[in-house]
């Protein structure tokens, strides 16, 4: 089990994923409350899903009555980027152990971000920080989740602009990255390139940008390898 | 009363959920120590977090020039106060507080 301060760690900084996933998950719980189904659901969802995009996709296809192959395939689609996440932890993430599975389950886009973002120790070190950290962000998810479903009629606290904490979560671990990292060209024409594929492609762009992130990467690793 | 039809969907989108995450550890299983698997851990985190920025100014969903030019104030605060502070937490709530002003406070 983790120690204390590594619980100390992990609570500071998901401090943002907390304001971030709170009025988020209360919009989801409003959201769901109006499919008619009982309030507990939709803290269920968040529990075994744990996926914002996919959930609120779910209430879109339950409204529409769609089956459960439809429900299969929509949410692979939505979900594909997390194939990228995957490949970059792969040598952070324990090999084996209920932590392993865990910490695979609970990969979303801000764990992810802070996981990365984690100056690496050994092993030992690190792999209780990335527990404490899923395991805090997935609590945050379910409890927003859990409030909006429960209190869609007496939520009077107005949370618009609150998802700009998501936003600025991102923006913050893209300086330090850049500032461990020093590429900033690399950054920049990655983030340029992202911003103008997502002009052109809407939201859609995600997964095409994710991929071309990948083979720019796995193609200057072959040019390094062809140069000794 | 137990909604079974609510589970089955549940449990396949959980599913393919978990699915999406757990690919790679699957397909890359014997290749862990590989040094292909080290570069690309150390590159590809840092271009994820841009694509990751953009895709969350999207989500935003603003629009016109008064919406654009309050997330783009807000991006440069929150830029601005992390670069010179190095506190992400002070970063954050500046860069968030302007935004929700600008959202609740002027309807913007």
């Amino acid at each position: 089990m983790p120690d204390t301060s590594v619980w100390r760690t992990a609570l500071r900084d998901s401090a943002p994923v907390f304001f971030g996933y709170l009025p988020l998950g209360m919009a989801f719980g409003v959201l769901f409350a109006g499919l008619g189904y009982h309030w507990l659901y939709a803290p269920l969802s968040a529990l075994v899903i744990y996926a914002g995009s996919a959930q609120f996709l779910a209430v879109a296809l339950l409204g529409a009555g769609a089956g459960l192959t439809e429900a299969f395939v929509a949410t692979l689609l939505l979900n594909a980027r997390h194939i990228f996440y995957g490949l970059s932890v792969l040598d952070r993430y324990p090999r084996r152990g209920v932590s392993k599975w865990y910490l695979i389950f609970g990969l979303t886009d801000e764990t992810y971000a802070l996981v990365t973002a984690k100056r690496r120790d050994s092993q030992r070190m690190d792999v209780p920080y990335y527990v404490a950290l899923t395991l805090l962000n997935h609590g945050y998810w379910v409890l927003g989740c859990g409030l909006g479903a429960a209190l869609q009629h007496l939520v009077a606290f107005d949370s618009s602009g609150f998802e700009f904490a998501l936003v600025a979560l991102f923006l913050v671990l893209l300086i330090e990255q850049l500032r461990a990292f020093n590429q900033p060209v690399l950054i920049g024409i990655t983030t340029i390139g992202s911003a103008l594929l997502a002009l052109v492609l809407g939201t859609d762009f995600l997964l095409v940008a994710c991929a071309l992130c990948l083979i720019v990467v796995m193609t200057d690793y072959r040019r390094r390898g062809s140069h000794g | 009363m137990v909604e079974w039809e609510l589970l089955a969907f549940f449990a396949v989108m959980a599913a393919a959920t978990f699915l999406t995450r757990v690919i790679p550890f699957i397909a890359m299983h014997r290749f862990s120590d590989h040094p292909i698997v080290a570069h690309v851990g150390a590159y590809l985190p840092p271009m994820l977090m841009a694509v990751l920025v953009i895709y969350g100014v999207m989500t935003l969903g603003q629009h016109g020039v008064a919406g654009h030019g309050l997330t783009a104030i807000s991006v440069l605060v929150t830029v601005g106060v992390q670069w010179w502070s190095r506190q992400p937490l002070l970063s954050i709530v500046s860069g968030t507080g302007l935004y929700v002003f600008g959202v609740q406070g002027l309807g913007l």
